[in-house]
């Protein structure tokens, strides 16, 4: 940190390679578009490696240069004017039951339809339930990125599941 | 074991999904799991989205990301780097050049006090920004005024270099 700070760039390409697919996955949690959620995370690592002499270390680099990569995706999607629509169209229920069922292509059926289910959740109990379960952050810190206390991140998180469910047994 | 709540058994399945679960609290989920059909549903919805796995970010933008940083960098430490060089100048080579402005701003100043009393405070205002606070031994690097820093301010040490040259400091 301290190397990148210096502006170190093979420290600060450490940084990048370590924490990119996070920040790609959160920015795209928020504006469900691959481009775009492109865009918004280079443009959070920019802001974070200019604002490097502000992050105090009190809190985990990633948290901090993950709320940045919030904050922009929240600003493209105020920006931005078209609506995505929705992948469920893509993923249908699962094999034709006139075929032998092979167990595992069932699974993996259904596993790529609640990835979309996921998409279809609003922001906050998309991002508690990715955060939660992709990258195992605790809920205090999703609470921090998603601008909320911990215990409403928690509630976030259940909600989303419950939601889920709902739509997986529908 | 452990009697577990819904609600913490809820919170504690990504981690069963990764298998960052020890025992005994393994075990005190999968019982509860056993017994309640909602949290036995949840559990399927979290096991399956971890079997998805999160979505690869595209190829390239590691990449992308890693040459826009440097770039930007590079761009934000040039001019940086320039008014270091500038602020960083030795004090011997300010005073000097400040001795210079003083040596030519005062035969002109002499020279209006005799005839425009009208200005001359505004002159005397300008000879004493001129005079004031010479630099001192003991100060250090980013400490005190430099006379005439305002005026000197911007030139480069070529500038500098060529205006002692003409004056045979």
């Amino acid at each position: 940190m301290e190397a990148a700070r210096r502006g170190d760039p093979a420290a600060q390409d450490r940084l990048v390679s370590r924490h990119h697919e996070v920040a790609w996955r959160v920015a795209l949690g928020v504006l469900k578009d691959e481009d775009a959620a492109a865009d918004a995370v280079q443009d959070a690592f920019l802001k974070a490696f200019r604002s490097l002499d502000g992050f105090r270390g009190d809190a985990r680099f990633r948290t901090w240069l993950l709320s940045i990569v919030v904050n922009e995706a929240r600003g493209a999607l105020r920006r931005r004017t078209r609506r995505r629509e929705s992948g469920l169209d893509d993923v249908g229920p699962v094999a034709d039951t006139a075929a032998p069922v092979d167990r595992e292509v069932v699974i993996r059926d259904e596993a790529r339809r609640a990835r979309a289910l996921v998409e279809d959740l609003p922001e906050k109990q998309r991002l508690a339930v990715t955060l939660r379960i992709d990258e195992g952050l605790s809920f205090r810190e999703i609470g921090e990125l998603i601008g909320s206390s911990e215990g409403a991140a928690r509630v976030n998180y259940h909600h989303g599941i419950r939601r889920l469910r709902e739509k997986m047994t529908e | 074991m452990n009697e577990m709540t819904c609600d913490h058994v809820l919170d504690r399945l990504p981690e069963l999904a990764a298998e960052r679960v020890g025992e005994p609290d393994a075990g005190a989920i999968r019982a509860h799991l056993g017994g309640c059909a909602a949290c036995a549903e949840a559990w399927s919805v979290v096991s399956l989205l971890a079997e998805a796995g999160p979505a690869p970010a595209p190829p390239g933008l590691e990449a992308r990301l890693q040459a826009a940083v440097r770039s930007d960098q590079a761009r934000t430490a040039a001019p940086a780097a320039a008014a270091g060089r500038r602020r960083s100048m030795p004090h011997w080579r300010l005073a000097a050049a400040a001795g210079i402005v003083l040596a030519l701003a005062t035969p002109v100043l002499m020279d209006r006090m005799g005839t425009e009393s009208g200005v001359l405070s505004d002159d005397l205002e300008v000879a004493e920004a001129l005079t004031e606070s010479l630099p001192s031994p003991w100060l250090g690097e980013d400490e005190g005024m430099v006379a005439g820093a305002p005026v000197l301010d911007g030139l480069s040490d070529e500038a500098l270099e060529q205006l002692l040259e003409e004056m045979g400091g």
